[in-house]
This record gives structure tokens, sequence and C-alpha cells, in this order.
């Protein structure tokens, strides 16, 4: 049997987990769900959510995957029992189906970046560039297929030489472009009748208390912190598998998450800020809401249009495309690791996982690169699937035992920051009811938007939801033994 | 700017962005720690499995 690598060290590990954490979504989405959510009073939900749900979870995550050894469809069956795989297998559909998608995103970063850096973005009506670009329909399926294959050759190599060696490069650099980019927009002159930088500050730190009490802003804020940070998506339990056996699990969970935060708060200071120097500011706030087609408003419509209007502008565009490009990628390497560790799981080679799934999910990014239609069902078919994988993590903690799971998988390691009981009331209590409330107001939601909410062939509806996931649940509840012993052999469950 | 938007701006970046940094350097002497102490620690270098 050969043996499973390991990350060199901690530091290889963290540095890692931070790549998956920050993504896209740490620029492209959170400026604008700030925007949309009443800009500062947004951020206390936000970060009262990082330590009750994601947090959590990640330590979930990274105490299974190190106890097991196994990637998400193995690790649910080892630590819930065989009857489980399902379970897993559910959580790994959901991100790689996720995956599909995310390769077109970044492979529109990819397309981006060069045209901001050949000038070609430069002076652009953003609109009339985007539709440009969409209607050649083998653009965007192309750069899909460029950054699955670059994403594919980093995989190869494995997790030092690969996995820690690419992240190693792309996380600081990250930061550095991010800073770079937030210093620029906060020193900007402001334009014509624009209201400056510091009213964007104003906009993103100026909380108006009042708008706690709109519980939408709580939703948005869990559904932000849950995404962003990548918790409950099966990513920590993969990379977990790669990590030593004392490597602290408490401050690196808390490490990637208030690293994931601090991201998303030096994106939104690099783009709210440039935006109110730009724009005036009824206009400015308007620009921060439009999400465009597929969400795509902010980034890849205004961002042009706005870049192209301040001193460097070609620049700074180059430099915020190349930030987009380093999230996307160093997220979707983890993303396709996790379906690589499961094909490792099941006896194959990583040469062989890897092309499997790299060619698999090229060709199943096929249908979202070409119809933004699908492209918007999918994001919101498996981005609302991450709450049910979620709850499934805390459901195979509670079979578990929280307390025993505590006393056994986490409070051995060599944590810096000692797990308290706090955990075993955020898992038993706190998950399954931010689940639960999420979940009903979801449903209510979608059953009362007007559209035919139980069609299962709708864009948004509630129909499309019910239905891909009773689907894909059904097919791996019947396959539950097969994979189970396909990734566990003849061994007996749990524990 | 306001009094209130200059606190709440240092309270949410010293959380967020002093945490991080807090934690990042605490994780770094650990690893120092380690690896110049000790050779036979369960951690240095080798497998997980």
């Amino acid at each position: 049997m050969t043996k499973t690598e390991s990350f060199t060290s901690r530091w290889g590990l963290l540095i890692a987990a931070l790549g998956m954490a920050v993504g896209t979504g740490n620029i492209w989405r959170f400026p604008r769900i700030v925007a949309n959510n009443g800009g500062g009073a947004f951020l206390i939900p936000w970060m009262i959510f990082l330590f009750l749900w994601a947090i959590p979870l990640l330590i979930v995550e990274m105490a299974m995957g190190r106890h097991t050894r196994k990637g998400v469809i193995g690790a649910f069956g080892r630590l819930m029992g065989r009857q489980a795989t399902w379970m897993g297998a559910f959580v790994g559909w959901c991100t790689m189906a996720i995956t599909f998608y995310y390769s077109v995103v970044a492979g529109w970063c990819v397309k981006y970046l060069i045209a901001a850096a050949t000038g070609e973005l430069s002076g652009v009506e953003g609109m009339a560039y985007w539709d440009g670009f969409q209607a050649t329909v083998w653009q965007p399926l192309f750069f899909h297929f460029v950054a699955m294959a670059a994403c594919a050759l980093i995989l190869y190599r494995g997790v030092v030489a690969g996995i820690e060696r690419a992240s190693k490069v792309l996380i600081p650099a990250l930061f550095v472009l991010l800073m770079v980019a937030a210093v620029r927009a906060l020193t900007l002159p402001a334009a014509e009748g624009a209201a400056g930088p510091m009213a964007g500050l104003e906009f993103l730190f100026n909380p108006n208390w009042s708008d706690l009490l709109n519980y939408e802003i709580w939703l948005q804020a869990l559904t932000q912190s849950a995404w962003s940070t990548g918790a409950g998506w099966g990513l920590m339990v993969t990379y977990a598998v790669y990590s030593h056996k004392k490597d602290d699990i408490v401050g690196t969970a808390m490490t990637i998450g208030l690293g994931n935060n601090s991201a998303s708060m030096l994106a939104a200071l690099a783009i709210i800020p440039t935006v109110f120097a730009v724009l005036p500011l009824a206009e400015a706030q308007s620009v921060l809401r439009d999400s465009g087609p597929a969400s795509t408003g902010l980034s890849f419509i205004w961002v042009p249009t706005l870049f192209g209007e301040i001193p460097g502008g070609q620049f700074f565009m180059t430099l915020f495309f190349l930030a987009l490009v380093v999230a996307a990628f160093s997220s979707m390497i983890a993303m396709l690791e996790l379906g690589v560790r499961i094909f490792m799981d099941f006896g194959m080679t990583r040469r062989r996982a890897v092309t499997s799934v790299a060619g698999g999910s090229a060709v199943l990014g096929i249908p979202s690169a070409i119809n933004l239609s699908v492209f918007a069902n999918q994001d919101a078919v498996w981005g609302i699937g991450l709450m049910v994988s979620g709850l499934f993590f805390a459901i195979a903690v509670g079979k578990f035992g929280v307390a025993r799971f505590r006393e056994e998988l986490i409070e051995p390691a060599n944590n810096d920051i000692p797990v308290g009981r706090w955990f075993d009331f955020a898992i038993k209590v706190l998950v399954p009811l931010q689940f639960t409330v999420l979940i009903v107001w979801w449903l209510y939601q979608a059953a009362t938007s007007g559209e035919a909410w139980w069609n299962p062939f709708g864009v948004f509806t509630l129909g499309t939801c019910l239905f891909q996931w009773g689907v894909v649940l059904l097919i791996f509840y019947l396959a539950n033994n097969r994979m189970a012993a396909a990734t566990l052999g003849d061994e007996p469950a749990a524990g | 700017m306001q009094a209130t938007t200059v606190i709440f701006m240092v309270l949410v970046l010293g959380v967020l962005w002093g945490g991080f940094a807090a934690l990042l350097a605490c994780s770094m002497r650990a690893e120092r720690r380690r690896s110049s102490g000790a050779a036979g620690s369960p951690n240095a270098g080798g497998n997980g499995d």
C-alpha cells in the first residue's frame, strides 16, 4: 500500500488551507453583499457567524480528515459507519458540482487579466465588452479549459511539490496585490462631482444600528460566512488527510477563518472607495448593488469601466484581475483535490485520478461555460446545497458523540488555543439551529417568489433544487454499499 | 469622517487583521520551536499516517 503524502509542516497546511478559503467570492461577491445589506451594519453579523458557524465546522472537518485519513466519502463512512457513505458522497458532489462552473469563472478571470494587461479593456464600456465576450461562445469555453488544465498541472505534481508550493507563492502574492489595490483606492483623487474615496469608508464602516433588526441582513451574513470560508464543503477534510498527527486544529481553523475575512475586507477596501472616487454618491451606491448577469456585475461589468477613469487605470485593473486569477486558482486547486482524493481512496493513482477529475469536470462545466442560465442554475442549486452539507457534518459529529469527538479527535492535537465546551454547544445547537432558520427562510422565499416554485426546470426555483438534490441523493443512497466497499474495503465501522 | 466610523473601523479591522496577524505569528513561533527543538518530535517531518 502506498503511503499518503503529507504537507511539509503545519505552515504548509495553513497556507494551502488559506488558499482553499480565499477565492473569488471574497473579491467578487463580498463587496456587493456588503453594499446590498446596509454596509457597516452587515459586518457585525458577518463576524459573529464566523465564530458560530464557520470556525466550528472547519474544526470538525480538520479533525475528521486527520482522524480518518480519507477523503470526504471515506471520512463519513469511517466516522459514522459504512451505511453513511452516501452523506459524504453528497457533500463531495456539491463541491464538485460547484467546481464545474467555478472553472468557468476562473476562465473569465484569465480572459479579463489578459485583456487588462494588453490594454484591450481600457476605455471599454463594461457591459458591451462582457456581451461581446460571451457572444463568441468559444472564448468562455476555451478559457474554462485553460483554467482547468492549469490547476490539473499543479495537482499532477502532488501535495508538496504541487499544492503546497503553489500556495506558498499564490497566497502571499494575493494579499500583497489586495493591499496595493486597497492603498491605491484609498488615495485616489475624487473625480468631478464624485463623493471621494473617504465616502466609501463611511459607507463601509458607519453602521446604521436599526439595520440589525432586519432579519435578511443576518441571513445574508450567515450565507456569506458559510460559503466564503469553505466551511462545510469537505475541502478541509481533504487537506487534513495530508496533515501531521499533532498539527494544531483549533488555531489553524481560526487562522483560516480570520484570514479569509481579512482578505474579504481588503477586497472591499480596494473596490468600494474606488467606486465612490469615480461616481457621485447615489450612482456609486446603485453600481455597488448591481449584480449583473450571473452576479458578474461589479467585477466584470463595472471594474473595466471604473478603472478606466482613474489615473494608472490599466495597471491597477491588471493588478485587480491578477488578484482574482490567483484567488480563483488557489481555491480551484483545493476543490479539484477533493475529487482527486476520493478517486485515490477508490484505488487510483494520483495521475489517473487528476486526469479523471479534471477531464470530467472540464466536460461537465461545458453547459455553464456556454449558457449563463445553466451557470446561474448550478450556482443556486449547489450553492444552497452547501447548507445541507454543513448539516451533514453536524449530524456526523452528533452520531459519533460531540463530547467524545472533542476529547478524542480535537484535544489530543497540539492546539495553541484550547477548544472548550463552547464547541459542543456550537455543533449540537447552533449549527443545526442556523441551518434550520436559513433553510426555512429560503423555502419560504422560494415558495412565495411568484415564479412557479415547483418547476424542476426553472433557473432559480425551489423545484429545481429539490429535483437535482433528490436525484443525486437517490443515486448515492443506492450506490452506498459499493462506495463503502471501494473506499473502506472490509474494515468494520466507526470510531 | 465621523468618530463612530473611525471607532467601528478600528474595531472591525483590529479583530480581523489583528487576530489574523497574531495567529499567524503564533503558528510561526510554534513551527520554529518545533523545528529547532525536537528531532524526536512527532511533527518533525515524515508521514502523517
